[in-house]
Order: structure tokens, then C-alpha cells, then sequence
């Protein structure tokens, strides 16, 4: 009977000083001179990555290449939390300040746009250090936008660059014949002429969200507008989109009247021939799926005409973190050639590289085309060449907001 | 099963099971408790500066959208309740044919255990197999030449109409009510079954007047739990629901994730309302049966 007062009151003592002891630890840790101390304290750790966890291939990217790679080199033990919305740990972090604690429950963050935006703004993300990690400096252009903003918003060293991708839209070659549509126009005749085989995930669905965003560019022609959100001005083309989205809508899958909760679920309506389209933000996913045998070998990927979305995404360091030194090692392992080049590969993770192609040696460049050689994707040029920039973040809310109202919310 | 054995027990050992407990319910004081009344707490903050407290609340009230969900949450969750109770009760009238007919039925009542090894995910993804256009059932049917394309199978998954979200509650829940009334059926003594065939009672009849009555209490508060849950669970919904009207808790969800900080106390005041909703409910629960039972729970089936 003792014992269990005992563990009772343990439990009590754990309570009270995880919440008192947090500032003690922080100042130990406080030095960052030199790579090498950076490296010592970050030996026989844990680091807590969080991160979307909605695809197969991401997630066997980190669990089965960089969790036993960083156990080697770096001794550090990597856990990823999967979460459906990196929001959800925004707002976790989020409360966490609110309620005075500390020490929080997260050291890294996949993160970019919105959240981003929301968690610099919130103080909640830690400022990284000008140099560090060293992969940082010695493999990425310093001169190239990736570095200096996030869907407009300045980076500042709250975060470094992880990974690029770019919209594209797949389709069967094979059930449809020729790529659908390569314009708006096209798109609307296409759906017309095809009711019920096409649909985009609701927002505020990551891939759902940039699908508006992407008919909204192509109405607006990609105009940059300030990061400083102005309404008034975004509004009418804002209008314009949500009519284009209105005038196709009974035309789609379920004559509009629901849409896919997540692009999961459209990859799954596409590869059980419900939809003739699926839509995508990493331009390997296809062949990614087509390797896995999810998708027919006889999908290809295109984008339209005027271009399609890209973006970078990135890795934070939570501001109260209580493993600084880990979340650095992890950065700079994510940013070497090797970790890179694995991810780039599409039987991997299949995700675009932000290591700078004038740094790279020949042979790495060679290698790099090696891993990219497909029939059933669009790759390089292609790709870069239909490569528009994303919207500044403070819109992106403001026209999920308004798909919501306009198309989304139907009263029957 | 417990209780009855707890009245044989001598005070010492209570007092020890009450301690054993304690680690749990500190846990539940400080984690669930606490985010409980932070959560309700959070969810009466004004929406913004110079507004009155609850604000968040009356926007709520008014909002159209959120009027609409809570209808059809309230439709669907019914809707799940009255099916699975039913089903519930024609499964123990199944067992008690069989039992009368002098079988045991044991692995009948297995079979009904296995739904609840599912988790509510796992019973999602099932119905979405299954019965979505695409899915299993409908392959099935167009092979067999029945219909002739997927559009011939009827609407079941992401339909207005929330079939598939009842289908998977109904799949879940039925075994549910079946295996809290089974224990009451199994105490009900041989001798009345004997009693009830030499007086000549017919099946039917003796199932109304000496098994029903004992099940009654016991089939009310496990629909009320029943609908107490499926008013306020999330992944069947999420994963069978249309993207409007949203249930409440999609609803919720989606507010919390999207909106911005200043709107949270919104999204909490939706939980707060389902919370206040399932309340009333396990209050209705407690007095409508609760109170009875448990006094007769207490001394066991055998006394009466």
C-alpha cells in the first residue's frame, strides 16, 4: 500500500518540476562557439521531429534512412511525430507559451507558409544561428530566394530549407489518352465534357488549398502582391477565382457536393478509377505511387501551360526546444549531399533538392540525372521552366476562408 | 461482475483498491481535468476587446453554418442509436431463440465480439472500402454483371445523407449494446426458463414479460452512451463525412486548425457545446435509469 503513496507522490514531484526546472537546462546549453561543442552536446540525444505524416514514402525516408544514419554518425536518436496539419502543433506550442512552460514538447518543425508566418510572428520558433549548421553555408545559393522568404514572409534564421516542390497534376495515359487540359479554359471544357471525373481535396487541405490558390494565380497571372495583406485590393481577383471554382463546381465528382477531406483520398479515388485526375505538390509522388504499385505504370504527370505553384519547405527549431545542439546536428545532416541526393531519389522520399547545382561536383550532378530518369514524370527543365512563385502567406488563409463561404459551404 | 464482489470484501481491501486507483486519477485531474477547464475557460474569452464574455457562444448561436451541423449531428447520432439498440435487442432475442433452443450460441456471441477489436478508424476505412463506389461491394456487383458502371451503385460513402457514417456507428456500436444487456441475460436463472415452459409461456411472450424488463435499464443507458458518443466522435465522420454540413466535431476540428488565434475561443465553444450536449444526455441517463440500476446492480441478479 506504501509503494502506491509513494508513486503517487512521485507523480506529483514529476508534475511540479517539469514545469520549474526548464530554465536551468536552457542556460546549459547555451553555448554555440564552435561546431564541434555543438556536436558534443548533441551526442546521445533525442530529437522529436514533428511533421505531417500523410505519405508512405516521406515517412519511410526518415524512419528508414535518416533515423539509422543519424544513430550512426551523430548518435543521436531521431523520433518523428506524425501529426495531419503541422497546426496542430503550432497550436500546441502555441499554448504552451501561453501557459509559461519552459521546456515545450518539440524540438523540430517541418514547416513553411502559413504556419510559419503564425509561428515566427508568435515568438515561438528559435533564431538560428547566422552559420550553422556548416551544410548550410557549404551547399545552398545564398543569392536564391529559398533563403530569403517563406510565400513572402523574410526568414530571418528561423528556419532552413529542406526540400522544393512544385504542383503538378497526374493523369492514366492509358484511360484518358492525351494530357486533359493545360489551361483554365481547357480545364473547364474537360470537366464538362467529363462530369464526375474530377475533383481537388477541400481546404483547408494542404494540397486542397494550393489547388485554389494555383486557379487563382492562373486567373490573377501570378502577380506578386505585398506580404502585407491587402483585402481590398486582393478581393476582385479573389472573386474571380471563386466564380471560375463556382462554374465548375456541379461539374465535379459527386456534383460538387462533397469533396475529398485529404489528397490521400483523392490518390485513392484516382487509383480506383472514380476520378480521372489526381493532384500532387511533389512532382515524384506519382512515380512514387506507379513504384509502389499503387498507380498504373501508364500515369504521367503535367502542369499547365502558364505554370503551376512551387514552394520550399523548411526546418524550424522550437524556440523551447531542450535540444538545441540535436535539432542543429539533424539540420545539418538533412542538408548534406548524401541525405539530399536519397531524398531526391523517387524510390525514396522523391522530394525536390535545395542544394545549390553550382556547388555540386560533376559527378554529383551526373548522379543527380540518374535518379530523375522517368517516363512517367516531368522532371528538371520542364518543370523549372513552368516554376511560379507561391502567394504570400497572409492570403492563403483569407482564400481558404472565402473557398469555404463561396464553394465549399452549400446548403441543400 | 466487480461490484458484486466488492460487497464480500473486508475494508482494508477496498481502502487498497481505492489507493491503487489514485496514480490514475491524479493523471486525470491534472492532464484531462485541467485541459477540460482551460479548454471551457478558453472558450468563454471574449472574441474581441470590449466584447462581453460567452461571445463566442452567441456567434455561434447565429452562425447558420454551425445551426446546420448541429442538426445533422444530432440527425446522424439518432439515427446510429435507435438502428444499433435495435439490432442490439434482436441479437440477445437471437441468443435467447438459441438458447431455448438448448444451444449454447458461443460462437455466435464471438462473432459479435469482433467489431469491437476495431478501432473507429479502422471501422471508417472499412465502410469507405467496402461500400464507396469504387469499393469492394461495388466491384463485386458490376462483376456479377448487376450493374453496369460504378455509378450504378448507390451513394453510401461521402453522401449527404451520412449513410456511411451510420453503416460504421451501427457496425460498431450494435455489439456494444448487445455485450452490456449479455451479462443480465446470462444472470437470468435456468430455473425461469424451466418455470416459464412447464407453465406453457410461449417464445415470444416469455421473452416480453421475464427477459425484456430485466434488459430494459441496462439496453436505455448503453444507447445513451451510444449516443453520447457518436454526437461527439471524430474519425468517422471526418473520414465518411461530406465536406458541408460538417459534424460538430469535423466542425470543430477544422476551426481550431484553420482559423487564427483570435478565433479559438469559436472552435472551443463548439466542444464546450458538445460537451454541454453530452452531458445532458449522461444526466438524462442517471435519472431516467441510472439511480435504479444501480441500487439493483448492487446486490446481484441472484437476490431478486
Amino acid at each position: 500500500m506504501k509503494k502506491y503513496i509513494v508513486l503517487a507522490g512521485l507523480l506529483c514531484l514529476v508534475l511540479l518540476s517539469t514545469s520549474c526546472n526548464g530554465k536551468a537546462r536552457e542556460e546549459n546549453i547555451a553555448d554555440y562557439d564552435s561546431w564541434e561543442d555543438v556536436l558534443v552536446q548533441a551526442e546521445n540525444t533525442q530529437v522529436t521531429l514533428y511533421m505531417w505524416g500523410g505519405s508512405d514514402s516521406v515517412n519511410s525516408y526518415i524512419d528508414e534512412y535518416a533515423i539509422p544514419s543519424l544513430k550512426e554518425i551523430y548518435g543521436i536518436s531521431l523520433k518523428r511525430v506524425p501529426l495531419t496539419d503541422i497546426r496542430d502543433i503550432v497550436n500546441r506550442l502555441l499554448e504552451e507559451k501561453d501557459a509559461g512552460e519552459e521546456i515545450g514538447s518539440a524540438d523540430l518543425l517541418w514547416i513553411n507558409g502559413e504556419n510559419f508566418k503564425l509561428a515566427k510572428e508568435n515568438g515561438i520558433l528559435w533564431e538560428i544561428p547566422e552559420d550553422m549548421p556548416p551544410n548550410y553555408k557549404r551547399n545552398l545559393d545564398f543569392d536564391s530566394e529559398i533563403i530569403q522568404k517563406d510565400f513572402g514572409e523574410p526568414i530571418e534564421n528561423y528556419e532552413r530549407p529542406w526540400g522544393r516542390s512544385q504542383m503538378v497534376f497526374v493523369y492514366d495515359s492509358e484511360r484518358s489518352g492525351d494530357q486533359p487540359f493545360d489551361s483554365l479554359e481547357t480545364l473547364r471544357e474537360w470537366v464538362k465534357a467529363n462530369p464526375g471525373r474530377f475533383t481537388y481535396p477541400a481546404p483547408p487541405d494542404f494540397t486542397g488549398s494550393a489547388f485554389v490558390r494555383q486557379i487563382f494565380g492562373g486567373i490573377d497571372n501570378f502577380r506578386e502582391w505585398p506580404s502585407e495583406i491587402d483585402v481590398k485590393a486582393f478581393d476582385s481577383s479573389a472573386q474571380a477565382a471563386m466564380d471560375y471554382l463556382q462554374s465548375i463546381d456541379k461539374y465535379l465528382w459527386k456534383e460538387g457536393r462533397t469533396y475529398p477531406e485529404s489528397s490521400g483520398k483523392l490518390d485513392n479515388l484516382f487509383s480506383s478509377g472514380e476520378v480521372d485526375v489526381t493532384i500532387s505538390y511533389n512532382p515524384n509522388h506519382a512515380l512514387n505511387m506507379v513504384r509502389d504499385g499503387v498507380f498504373p505504370d501508364s500515369v504521367k504527370t503535367f502542369i499547365m501551360k502558364s505554370g503551376t505553384l512551387s514552394n520550399t519547405h523548411y526546418l524550424a527549431i522550437a524556440q523551447s526546444s531542450k535540444n538545441k545542439p540535436g535539432a542543429l546536428a539533424v539540420i545539418e545532416f538533412m542538408l548534406s549531399q548524401d541525405a539530399q541526393l536519397e531524398k531526391l531519389n523517387p524510390g525514396s522520399w522523391g522530394d525536390g533538392t535545395v542544394l545549390s547545382f553550382d556547388k555540386l561536383e560533376s559527378e554529383v550532378l551526373e548522379r543527380i540525372d540518374q535518379i530523375l530518369k522517368s517516363e512517367n514524370i516531368l522532371t528538371g527543365k520542364q518543370l523549372e521552366e513552368g516554376s511560379r512563385s507561391e502567394l504570400s502567406s497572409g492570403y492563403v488563409d483569407y482564400l481558404e476562408r472565402r473557398w469555404y463561404e463561396n464553394v465549399g459551404k452549400k446548403q441543400e | 461482475m466487480t461490484i458484486s464482489k466488492e460487497d464480500g470484501m473486508k475494508m482494508s481491501e477496498k481502502n487498497k483498491n481505492k489507493l491503487m486507483i489514485l496514480p490514475a486519477i491524479l493523471f486525470f485531474a491534472v492532464f484531462f481535468a485541467g485541459g477540460l477547464f482551460r479548454g471551457i475557460a478558453e472558450s468563454m474569452e471574449p472574441l474581441e476587446s470590449g466584447v462581453e464574455k460567452l461571445s463566442a457562444y452567441a456567434y455561434l448561436l447565429k452562425s447558420e453554418s454551425f445551426i446546420y451541423s448541429f442538426r445533422e449531428t444530432l440527425r446522424l447520432a439518432l439515427l446510429s442509436t435507435i438502428l444499433s439498440a435495435t439490432f442490439g435487442m434482436c441479437l440477445i432475442y437471437l441468443v435467447y431463440c438459441r438458447k431455448r433452443a438448448g444451444k449454447s450460441g458461443r460462437w455466435f456471441i464471438r462473432m459479435i465480439h469482433l467489431p469491437m477489436l476495431f478501432p473507429y478508424l479502422i471501422a471508417a476505412f472499412m465502410v469507405y472500402g467496402l461500400l464507396s463506389r469504387t469499393g469492394w461491394l461495388s466491384r463485386a456487383i458490376f462483376n456479377m454483371g448487376i450493374t453496369d458502371g460504378f455509378e450504378g451503385f448507390p451513394d453510401l460513402v461521402n453522401d449527404s445523407n451520412g449513410y456511411g457514417i451510420v453503416i460504421a456507428y451501427i457496425w460498431k456500436t450494435t455489439p456494444f449494446v448487445f455485450l452490456m444487456m449479455y451479462p443480465i441475460f446470462r444472470r437470468i436463472e435456468e430455473g425461469l426458463f424451466e418455470v416459464g415452459s412447464v407453465f406453457g409461456a410461449g417464445r415470444l411472450r416469455f421473452f416480453k414479460e421475464i427477459v425484456l424488463p430485466r434488459l430494459l435499464p441496462v439496453w436505455l443507458i448503453s444507447s445513451l452512451i451510444v449516443l453520447a458518443f457518436t454526437f461527439s466522435s471524430f474519425e468517422v465522420p471526418y473520414i465518411l463525412g461530406v465536406t458541408n454540413p460538417k459534424l460538430l466535431s469535423v466542425f470543430a476540428y477544422e476551426l481550431f486548425v484553420r482559423g487564427a488565434p483570435a478565433e479559438r475561443p469559436i472552435a472551443l465553444a463548439v466542444n464546450g457545446i458538445i460537451l454541454l450536449a453530452t452531458a445532458i444526455i449522461y444526466l438524462m441517463a442517471y435519472i431516467l435509469v441510472g439511480r435504479p440500476l444501480f441500487k439493483s446492480g448492487r446486490g446481484g441478479g441472484k437476490n431478486e
